[in-house]
């Protein structure tokens, strides 16, 4: 009784965490908690039909771009770390280390997204120094098919690249499958973009849904909403989209939306490259990227984050926390299971959460988990007792 | 708690070591001694008593070479030592195993004259190196002809590692040169490193003898020196230096110049001065360099920040490029489609645009291999080394 109370806990974190940001001081408060929204089977659906789509999401446009605050374009002086660089080495110090357990051998399927393919090799191939017996087969063949390939193998560990709400675990539970649970174990941060002229200074949570979703009237989508003030004030907001069957899609409407319907682009796009492309034509523009996407032409607006000012939208932000809006990637185990091969799985959960796993998360292009996540994670592991 | 995490420190400097100081003591005590600041080390190797490195011949010329030192006896030569990479070792020769006879030639003192043996296996080689030598195994005491591919005088490389400074090394000091494709930094050059002992010394001769089947005409090749005491790199080059093609192979300088977080002891005990980590200024620029190389950008802050944490970071330099080829952003970045990036990542590690046949082959071995990119990666890495 007392476990799965945990396991609900530590699911719901996954859930929450993306939304984390709607405190009642500001506008993201009106999020509807993901859990109440009717959607879930659509969004599985969205992310079955286009499993490629979601993946994509998670990218960056190579260009020859320059990157976020801080990092200077491709080919310009040697990179030096500075004060900023030693505050993230601090906060990645306070990542647990990873302690071996046991005499670990058999073989972890891991099934699911694709975005999360060379994450899951980086830790297998790190696993595999402590425990040599274990060997990890990774079958990505996207998000969409995690939970079906759980049913059919249930000491397999499956990878998501979106938060799993509580209700489809109580929808995968089975004779077979006894104790499914959910771990955060990486992110991704999505960032607001406009044109590069766009004198908008920052934009909050309630702003954020009068814009892109339906909440408002369609006549009411000026520039003004986002208190910009001169010519561009009454001028409409266009709306710059990929389409609504991607994975983005598909997360912002119910991760971060709540399940609103949201407005849709004039042109359905391909790929976040696309969307940039198009933003960067179009002064009136507006989109939800990947944060790392940053291309030319365009700019990221700043979120107004909990306590009204701006948040910065570095790394430091992204990794403490303070940065509202951020996309959880996910390994789905049933900790029900008790044979070799499950216990060898749950373990490779238990480095993912460490600080080696974490690294890892971050040579895949990924933002490691918030720290009281982690720690919430490897608690339900300690707690289960065949560890 | 403290005990468990400090146990885990332990395994990775373990493992740290494994990499970095492939320590190699054999070929140092070759060198043990003062050795003057010559261009020409050979004429001023200090006498090793019990025989000759056979085959380094000082007048560079096209001799071939087993790697072995040798005395001679009545009953054939005694294997004493084995180089570290050699011929010999490929071909398990074993210290205490007697080469009776080479090519159907007994060596060694016969019938009351000498038989040289470096003169017999020069000799007795085909054009390609090989020559069967009968050995009596040291373990078993059973004869054997065996057939070993010798190493040739031209795939090796020579030189002098060269210290600026009079620094006094600590005893443990090990320097480590090795040979490096800047073409395609992922390959490696199998034999392509060599570990020898730098205390006491102000130069330091190397010889590197690297496979040369792991050579590719087409790629750029240099060679750098770094020198670790204590787990820590405490000396590094900043120019290495250019070699193969058209360079010269022989007489090849390197520099070293100490790191400037740490301070070397000038006079007196050995100490190093302890800082944290053992990620220096050189390895992050590595690590940045392959960043713009594969992502065309710098490594971002948190990235950064990994390399600087991660306990083995040398290691990882030699797995990031497969770990970028994989990630998302690559894969968005050639196209966003199966068939895109498998042509660039096959351009990018073959070293040329695949055949229609080619890249359908692979499209099918991608599903085959249920869709993971790193082990597509890592076939095709595979796929070019054999």
């Amino acid at each position: 009784m007392l476990r799965s109370g945990g396991l609900v806990v530590a699911s719901w974190i996954g859930v929450v965490l993306a939304v984390s940001w709607l405190s009642p001081s500001n506008g993201w408060a009106q999020a509807k908690p993901a859990t109440q929204n009717p959607t879930s089977q659509n969004s599985q659906k969205a992310a079955t039909q286009n499993p490629a789509s979601g993946q994509a999401s998670t990218s960056a446009r190579l260009t020859a771009s320059s990157g976020q605050a801080g990092n200077p374009p491709a080919g310009a002086n040697p990179v030096k770390p500075g004060g900023a660089v030693q505050d993230l080495v601090a906060m990645l110090g306070g990542i647990d280390p990873y302690r071996p357990v046991g005499n670990l051998s058999g073989k972890v399927q891991v099934f699911g997204s694709t975005a999360m393919d060379n994450m899951v090799h980086a830790w297998a191939t790190e696993f595999k120094l402590f425990h040599p017996q274990v060997t990890v087969e990774v079958t990505a063949a996207g998000s969409g098919d995690a939970f079906a390939q759980l049913k059919q193998n249930p000491q397999a560990l499956v990878m998501l690249s979106r938060p799993v709400k509580p209700e489809e675990l109580q929808q995968v539970k089975s004779d077979a499958i006894k104790d499914p649970v959910a771990f955060v174990v990486a992110r991704e941060a999505l960032g607001v973009f406009v044109h590069a002229s766009n004198p908008a200074k920052s934009i909050s949570g309630e702003q954020l849904r009068a814009v892109f979703t339906k909440q408002s009237a369609d006549a009411d989508l000026k520039w003004q909403l986002l208190d910009v003030t001169g010519p561009l004030a009454q001028q409409p907001i266009r709306i710059v989209a990929r389409s609504e069957t991607s994975g983005t899609q598909a997360f912002l409407r119910d991760f971060v939306f709540g399940g609103m319907e949201m407005r849709v682009s004039e042109k359905a796009h391909e790929s976040n490259g696309d969307v940039l492309g198009a933003l960067a034509n179009d002064p009136l523009g507006i989109t939800i990227c990947g944060l790392r996407a940053n291309g030319l032409g365009v700019r990221v607006l700043p979120l107004v984050g909990r306590a009204g000012v701006p948040v910065p939208n570095d790394d430091a932000a992204v990794l403490s926390g303070q940065y509202p809006m951020t996309r959880n990637l996910t390994l789905v185990v049933d900790l029900g299971q008790k044979t070799p091969e499950a216990k060898a799985a749950h373990e490779l959960v238990h480095f993912a959460l460490c600080r080696s796993g974490q690294l890892a998360a971050i040579r895949a292009g990924f933002f490691p988990a918030e720290l009281p996540t982690l720690r919430a994670g490897l608690n339900l592991l300690e707690r289960d007792k065949f560890r | 708690m403290w005990r468990s995490s400090f146990r885990v420190a332990a395994i990775w400097s373990a493992m740290c070591g494994l990499v970095c100081v492939s320590a190699l003591p054999v070929q140092a005590q070759r060198f043990t001694g003062p050795i003057n600041n010559s261009s020409d080390l050979y004429n001023n190797l200090p006498a090793w008593q019990g025989g000759n490195w056979l085959g380094t011949s000082l007048v560079p010329t096209q001799d071939w070479k087993l790697g072995v030192q040798t005395d001679d006896l009545e009953i054939g030569v005694l294997v004493r030592q084995v180089a570290p990479g050699s011929a010999a070792e490929r071909a398990n020769l074993e210290v205490n195993d007697l080469i009776v006879a080479v090519g159907g030639q007994q060596v060694g003192i016969v019938d009351g004259r000498f038989v040289d043996f470096s003169a017999e296996i020069r000799r007795r080689a085909d054009q390609s190196g090989n020559v069967s030598l009968l050995v009596q195994d040291t373990r078993s005491g059973r004869l054997a002809s065996i057939r070993v591919r010798l190493d040739g005088n031209q795939s090796a490389l020579r030189g002098t590692v060269v210290r600026r400074d009079r620094a006094f090394l600590p005893a443990d000091a090990r320097v480590t040169v090795s040979v490096q494709n800047i073409s395609r930094p992922i390959y490696v050059v199998r034999n392509g490193e060599a570990t020898y002992s730098a205390s006491g010394q102000n130069s330091i001769p190397f010889e590197i003898n690297y496979d040369p089947s792991y050579i590719d005409p087409n790629d750029a090749y240099q060679v750098q020196a770094q020198i670790v005491s204590n787990g820590r790199i405490i000396y590094h080059t900043l120019q290495p230096v250019r070699v193969l093609g058209s360079s010269r192979s022989d007489g090849i300088q390197i520099e070293v110049v100490p790191i400037q977080n740490t301070t070397v002891a000038s006079i007196g005990s050995p100490v190093i001065s302890a800082g944290y980590g053992s990620v220096n200024d050189s390895l992050v620029a590595q690590y940045s360099q392959i960043y713009r190389r594969y992502l065309g950008r710098n490594p971002y802050d948190v990235e950064l920040a990994a390399f600087m944490v991660s306990p083995n970071a040398a290691s990882e330099l030699q797995t990031l490029p497969l770990n970028l080829m994989a990630s998302q952003q690559y894969y968005d970045a050639v196209g966003n489609n199966n068939t895109m990036w498998i042509t660039a990542v096959f351009q990018q590690i073959i070293g040329r645009a695949p055949s229609l046949q080619e890249r359908d082959q692979w499209l099918k071995f991608f599903n085959d291999l249920r869709g993971s990119r790193m082990e597509v990666l890592r076939q095709l890495a595979n796929s070019k080394r054999v």
